[in-house]
């Protein structure tokens, strides 16, 4: 039963930061990533990690590789799991990094417990704990949009029908004075070497810059988020300008409404909209917007061809 | 008792079709196929189609064996996925259409999944499964086809669920052929929706927002911000691919409106006449 009902949810730093709260951890915030020279990473004072999403290609994992003898212990030192669950990989990418930061930084009951739980156990059984976890898959479902009308009475899904994985979500963390990569995907954990926390960004990001440039095909379908400290409490701290923070507050509000946004099937709106805009056509206008909307189709198709 | 083994499950509605016109209609709804193997029986198999959620439609059980039945893709069909299964000794042909998601970007080609079916049910009944596409000629739809036409017409569009009149390509209707609305935005964009909230008078404005979540606000500048969010767009995205995976007349039903055909343009007419109705009023 572990895999039911794991939707996908959005790469955005206000779904991440959200869905991190509402498992109790607090002070924590995602950033967009513009640019990953090592400079523009350095801004992100302290960076805890870096989750990289990209196109998944199944031939990158074919591929096997030799592992040393510190990558194959690894798992035991600190927390790295399986991904047994397609949907999962964003919220599997943040656990990454939240349950390897350092001691002092308090991540809440929730995945306190979860770590603590997961501690003795191999990666494999921990991807399972982790889809079986009902609240962390609530958190993680409630940034996402119910399929309005699928039929309730499904239960006989086919098995890996939306299963496609078209992009995938890696995470790397500076862990014990080392920098990991953390792929759900890969059996073990990668190691790039020693990395303090302070050298981290400039490691980071001669990583990503490496990555990047072998995408097959120069494919530059990819994202990267920062994760840092919760900005407000940073500029709190640090004696920030009334301005900094009624910017973070917008910011906050924002996320606030895209969130509920997201969680709207609207269909009840588009069904009155929709009523309202070709209700007061007239046969002949109605008939013509039919028209352009099969042109639409037409177009659609020869671009693609 | 006897127990039954589960062989394969696949979401697909049924379709008629004319030996006339080499034309296959969908029929309107949900529905699944469910083929199970009773233990006692090595041979037999129960193949079933059932209705799906609140779909309409009586169950249908039908006994294929090798030999006698064979399962094939119809690929002329360029507007949707669907399957047809042949019993050589009575004649009679069941046609079914895919209602599994598709990714692919050309939609009459056949999903990872719906391979998996074709190569599943062809090896229960002992059919080379090599290559299902080439081997799954069309029988009924060859006269029709055009000698010269092309292999694959690429504007002909998807929509399994706008398979009303599924035209297997005639030989002068192919260049004209008809070509469904596929997106509810290509008609109704959302500007268009924009400027129909500009247009009301407050009362009605008042009316749409309550159709809001609660933190949005609810002004009539809010309500068109929401109209123009990304992601009221992907909530436009869900609505078109629930409709052209079969669900016009469950949405129809639960909008309080009535069914008037699969896919866009059903939930379309269906939204006018709906709207004409409360005109009337």
């Amino acid at each position: 039963m572990s895999s039911i009902g794991w939707n996908t949810i959005e790469s955005d730093c206000g779904v991440f930061t959200t869905l991190v709260e509402e498992l109790g951890v607090s002070g924590i915030e995602f950033f967009d990533v513009l640019s990953i020279d090592p400079d523009s990473l350095a801004q992100f004072n302290p960076l805890y990690g870096i989750i990289f999403l990209y196109k998944y290609r199944k031939s990158e994992y074919a591929v096997s590789r030799e592992y040393s003898e510190t990558e194959k212990n690894a798992s035991g030192q600190f927390f790295f799991a399986h991904q047994k669950i397609q949907n999962a990989c964003a919220t599997q990418a943040i656990l990454s990094v939240l349950c390897n930061l350092p001691e002092d930084i308090e991540i809440g009951p929730i995945l306190s417990n979860f770590k603590e739980f997961s501690r003795d156990i191999d990666p494999e059984t921990r991807g399972e704990i982790l889809g079986m976890s009902d609240e962390i898959r609530q958190a993680h479902n409630s940034f996402s949009r119910p399929n309005p009308f699928e039929s309730g009475d499904d239960d006989r899904e086919t098995p890996d029908e939306e299963n496609d994985g078209l992009y995938h979500f890696v995470a790397y963390v500076p862990i014990n004075g080392q920098l990991w990569e953390l792929d759900g995907l890969k059996q073990y954990p990668v190691n790039y070497g020693g990395c303090t926390n302070e050298e981290f960004p400039e490691k980071v990001s001669s990583v990503l810059m490496e990555r990047v440039q072998k995408a097959p095909g120069g494919d530059l379908r990819f994202s990267v988020l920062a994760v840092s400290r919760d900005r407000r409490e940073v500029l709190k701290e640090n004696g920030g300008s009334t301005t900094e923070l009624v910017v973070e507050d917008l910011k906050r509000k924002e996320w606030t409404r895209d969130n509920a946004l997201r969680r709207e099937t609207f269909v009840g709106l588009i069904n009155e909209l929709v009523k309202g805009v070709v209700g007061g056509m007239g046969d002949e206008q109605y008939k013509k917007a039919l028209e352009q909307g099969r042109e639409k189709t037409k177009e659609m198709y020869a671009k693609r061809a | 008792m006897a127990t039954t083994t589960d062989i394969l499950f696949f979401k697909a509605g049924q379709a008629d079709f004319d030996e006339e016109t080499s034309i296959v209609t969908p029929r309107r709804g949900q529905g699944r196929i469910v083929v199970t193997q009773p233990s006692d029986s090595e041979e037999l198999i129960s193949f079933v189609w059932e209705p799906r959620g609140t779909a309409g439609g009586e169950k249908v059980e039908v006994y294929p064996f090798a030999g006698d039945a064979t399962f094939q893709h119809v690929p002329a069909c360029k507007t949707g996925r669907v399957f047809k299964l042949q019993f050589e000794s009575s004649g009679e042909k069941l046609f079914y259409w895919a209602q599994n998601p598709t990714d692919s970007e050309n939609v009459w080609e056949l999903s990872k999944e719906d391979k998996r079916v074709l190569n599943t049910m062809q090896a229960i009944l002992e059919e080379q499964a090599d290559d299902a596409e080439e081997n799954a000629e069309d029988v009924d739809m060859q006269d029709a086809e055009p000698k010269s036409a092309p292999a694959v017409n690429p504007t002909v569009p998807d929509l399994a669920s706008m398979m009303r009149n599924i035209q297997v390509p005639q030989s002068q209707s192919q260049s004209h052929q008809a070509v469904p609305v596929m997106n509810i935005g290509s008609v109704v964009s959302q500007n268009m929706m924009a400027e129909h909230i500009r247009s009301l008078d407050d009362q009605e404005v008042d009316r749409l927002c309550l159709l809001l979540p609660d933190v949005i606000p609810k002004t009539r500048e809010s309500l068109i911000g929401v109209v123009q969010s990304p992601q009221f767009a992907q909530g436009m995205n869900t609505f078109d691919s629930a409709l052209r995976e079969g669900a016009a007349s469950i949405i129809a039903r639960e909008l309080g409106q009535e069914y008037l055909g699969e896919g866009v343009e059903g939930y379309l007419e269906s939204a006018r006449k709906a709207a004409k109705k409360e005109e009337d009023k």
